[in-house]
């Protein structure tokens, strides 16, 4: 998630290192110096920004100066900023792992602790990693239902281990020491057995593929909720002007992104899929914060620079792909093969899309609940097929690839009625199955074969 | 002509709705067998029950189907059965993760929906005297079934497991008065004395290791295995089995009457407040019964799907303790995410205790179970020497 892949620079950081790195002060050295040194391997600057805004994160995280929240990907951001909560994605910094090549230790370690070999691998390097505490303890945990499964169990899990870890000493921030620490929905009254030193999980329950008024309701109640707990409990503000602006940057943020993605549809496209894919940690926990809007606004002007710059030159564009789910994080040949050699250029990601409207500040809790209720895949298939066709349609696609992550039941179990419906539509699909953060569970030479073909096909 | 079928996916569906319609609800428990439709739809690495109930639906053809948003796997099912069976009907029920009032609240609404839907679908009319009819006879069964539990959990069970789960089985699948019968007739024949040791006529097996379930679907010849191997099994958390009939508010003197309509079921209501015990089950309008029927079954036993702070594992680990099991068998569906995150924290919870767990993975078929019998003989036989 740092640009490429560390282990392609001949960095061999073990696990020891990083561990030793992250629990002092010398994080922000360290990852400042690896940022320096790979200044190069970035592309764009705003990409650059991302790692930034990553390691800056991670940083504030360990510092424990605001109570940190672990958030699971598209919970609300924009809410947790405006509270004045530092953020920390396990998922993308699982990606992080994976890139510093150290996903597979942290596999082993989850997998030795009874975590199965088919749970998705973001969540179970992120178990490892934080059973080997080389993640920032978190404050409090918080999921949302949409996507996947996986991260409110790990959330769960992660709680238990916290729980009953013998050598858990006593919170190290202010608030929650006073209170049992049980998080949302619970029957009022319920035996905690374990101490209340340990963070509270809220599950933020999506109904899936309903966006009527009692489904928008639900959630902005329990919006509402969580930010009243929250400040109680932390002793926060509790100052709803904070989080209206949080939701104006996050709409500022959105403008900019929107702007970028039109020029994605220009021939030659100016930025590839594969210089922004380390976007989703702003999609995951940048949204309401100034750094995001910085971001896409130099992203933007990135582009359309170099939009100016080619007026179609110079790029070879044999097919224009649409890539579904993300991609391998650690080193491998994969997208460059793709790019530079097939020709095959990946005009746009499912990750980019900006699927949600402009939130409206004065209805923070109701406009966000409708963020999260429109997920186009939190719904029906037809809702995620019918984006992706209008996607094809709008980048001007050749083809589509779905990169089936081995554990991902949200998104790979939909794979194939979705390669159906874009059938039905004339729109060719393509199905890689890999893992994105487990390179023991991919075959890269198996996956290049099919590319071929596929784009042979299309060209 | 036969009664119309309308399947159910999850014990979080008000399957009172269905029987209220005048329709037969029936629990959709797959085929158990290799699948062949379910490969055109859904990849094999997702919920082997999810792609078993394709196939299910395939041979079975039902006139109705109930999903509920259990799971990502669930949710790819419903997908998959509107895409195959256009002309069958099939509507998701949103069962929410928490259980607070704002869930109940949604709850409700849902269960509206459920009605209106199936109001339209089949051209029926819901009243609120079929309701309660419902409800009275789906409470009279699942009290039945909890006396049958009693039995299982007795010092020395009078009933083996593996009847014990066929009897939840039948319960959730045949007509529901033939099931009535059939329990009542059962649990007659077993001629338990309500207090005091239970008269063995089923080998109850002294000494043997006690051995307790938890999982989602196990198929019961998994059961089967495990007392064939020398376990008992004491008791059992899984979906197919108590947590289709265990709340914390069901009361328990029910005598397995078939339900007149009064109102005495509803005495031990926790759950909805005091309007519903005062006015009883003949005064309370459609509103009362659906609040009821929301504010319940959100009040059932927790499975892994449900928000969790670790409550779940304490009061499992409670069960298991206060039946003094030997050992616990985690049966999970291969590719299940709810229940394979939940080993290592249930793992860890017996470990303190010092009570041995083993994960068996299971992929819904006979052939799987077959394999898993040299470890679950192992597991008894670890069991039982350490009894000595
Ligand atoms: S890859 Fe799939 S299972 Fe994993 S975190 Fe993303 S949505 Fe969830
Ligand atoms: S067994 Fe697991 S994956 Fe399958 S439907 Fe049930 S909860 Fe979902």
């Amino acid at each position: 998630m740092v640009g490429p892949p560390l282990d392609d620079f001949g960095l061999n950081l073990t696990k020891s290192v990083v561990r030793h790195a992250l629990r002092t002060r010398a994080v922000s050295a360290l990852g400042r110096s690896i940022l320096a040194m790979r200044r190069n391997a970035f592309s764009l600057r705003s990409t650059q920004a991302v790692a930034e805004f990553a390691l800056e994160e991670t940083v504030r995280a360990f510092n424990g100066k605001a109570p940190t929240a672990w958030t699971s990907a598209f919970a609300p951001s924009e809410l947790l900023r405006g509270m004045g909560l530092t953020l920390f994605s396990p998922e993308a910094a699982s990606a992080v792992l994976s890139a510093f090549g150290l996903a597979t230790q942290m596999l082993g370690v989850a997998e030795a602790h009874g975590h199965s070999r088919d749970t998705c691998t973001f969540h179970r390097a992120a178990m490892g990693a934080h059973i080997e505490g080389i993640f920032p303890r978190p404050d409090l945990l918080v999921a949302a239902s949409h996507l996947c499964d996986g991260a409110p169990r790990l959330f769960c899990s992660i709680r238990e281990v916290m729980a009953h870890r013998e050598e858990d000493g006593p919170h190290r921030k202010a608030g929650g020491k006073d209170r049992k620490a049980e998080g949302n929905g619970a029957d009022s009254g319920s035996p905690v057995d374990a101490p209340p030193s340990y963070p509270p999980f809220y599950l933020l329950d999506i109904p899936w593929g309903d966006t009527g008024r009692d489904a928008v309701r639900y959630v902005a109640s329990q919006l509402e909720s969580l930010f009243h707990d929250l400040a109680q409990r932390f002793r926060l503000p509790g100052d709803l002007e904070r989080v209206k602006e949080a939701i104006r940057l996050s709409n500022e943020a959105r403008k900019w992104a929107v702007a970028a993605n039109e020029l994605k549809r220009l021939s030659p496209c100016p930025v590839t899929a594969r210089e922004v894919a380390d976007y989703v940690y702003v999609l995951f926990i940048g949204f309401g914060s100034e750094e995001a809007v910085r971001i896409y606004r130099t992203l933007y002007e990135e582009a359309s620079a170099r939009a100016h710059r080619s007026g179609g030159q110079g790029v070879e564009e044999r097919c224009r792909i649409l890539w579904l789910h993300l991609r391998p994080f650690y080193a491998g040949r994969l997208w460059t093969y793709m790019e530079e050699t097939l020709g095959a250029r990946i005009v746009f990601d499912e990750f980019s899309n900006i699927y949600w409207d402009e939130l409206d500040p004065d209805k923070p809790f109701e406009s966000l609940a409708v963020k999260a209720l429109s997920h186009p895949g939190h719904g029906p298939i037809e809702r995620r097929a019918r984006t992706v066709l209008r996607l094809a349609e709008e980048y001007h696609v050749d083809g589509v690839i779905h990169f089936s992550h081995w554990g991902c039941r949200q998104s790979s179990g939909g794979a194939l009625m979705i390669k159906d419906y874009l059938k039905e539509h004339g729109v060719p699909m393509l199905i890689l199955d890999g893992d994105c953060i487990d390179r023991r569970n991919y075959a890269e030479g198996q996956a290049m074969t099919r590319l071929e073909g596929f784009v042979e096909m299309l060209a | 002509m036969r009664d119309k079928l309308v399947g159910w996916t999850c014990t979080y569906i008000p399957e009172e709705i269905i029987l209220a319609a005048g329709l037969r609800p029936v629990r959709l428990l797959g085929t158990q067998e290799p699948v062949r439709v379910a490969d055109y739809l859904v990849p094999s690495n997702l919920c082997p029950y999810v792609r078993s109930i394709i196939d299910q639906v395939s041979s079975v053809r039902p006139d109705g189907v109930f999903v509920a948003s259990s799971c990502n796997a669930a949710e790819h099912l419903i997908d998959a059965l509107r895409r195959q069976f256009s002309d069958i009907f099939c509507h998701l029920v949103q069962v929410p993760r928490i259980r607070d009032t704002g869930a109940i609240s949604y709850y409700e609404e849902q269960i509206r929906l459920m009605i209106r839907v199936i109001e339209d679908g089949f051209d029926v009319k819901i009243t609120p005297e079929a309701l309660k009819n419902a409800i009275s006879i789906v409470s009279c069964i699942k009290n039945l079934l909890h006396r049958a539990y009693d039995l299982l959990k007795r010092p020395e069970p009078a009933i083996t497991g593996g009847r014990y789960l066929r009897m939840v089985e039948m319960a959730m699948t045949a007509d529901k008065a033939q099931a009535a019968r059939e329990l009542k007739d059962t649990l007659g024949g077993l001629a338990v004395e309500p207090e005091g040791p239970a008269t063995a006529q089923e080998d109850p097996r002294p000494g043997r290791p006690r051995v307790f379930l938890v999982g989602s679907l196990c198929p019961i010849s998994v059961v089967d295995v495990i007392e064939e191997s020398g376990g008992v099994v004491v008791g059992e958390e899984l979906c197919a089995g108590s947590r289709y009939f265990l709340t914390d508010d069901l009361p328990l003197s029910v005598d397995g009457a078939w339900p007149s309509g009064d109102s005495a079921w509803f005495s031990g209501d926790g759950a909805c407040g005091q309007g519903l015990k005062a006015a009883g089950l003949g005064d309370i309008d459609i509103d009362d019964i659906i609040r009821y029927l929301a504010a319940r079954y959100l009040a059932k036993e927790p499975c892994a799907r449900m928000q969790d702070s670790g409550e779940r594992y304490s009061r499992l680990v409670e069960r298991i303790k206060a039946l003094n099991a030997d050992g616990v068998i985690f049966y999970v569906l291969k590719f299940c995410d709810m229940y394979l995150y939940e080993y290592p924290i249930l793992q860890g919870r017996l470990d303190r205790l010092g009570i041995p767990v083993i994960l068996l993975e299971g992929d819904y078929t006979a052939g799987g179970i077959e394999q898993a019998r040299t470890r679950i003989g192992a597991f008894i036989e670890m069991l039982d020497s350490r009894r000595i």
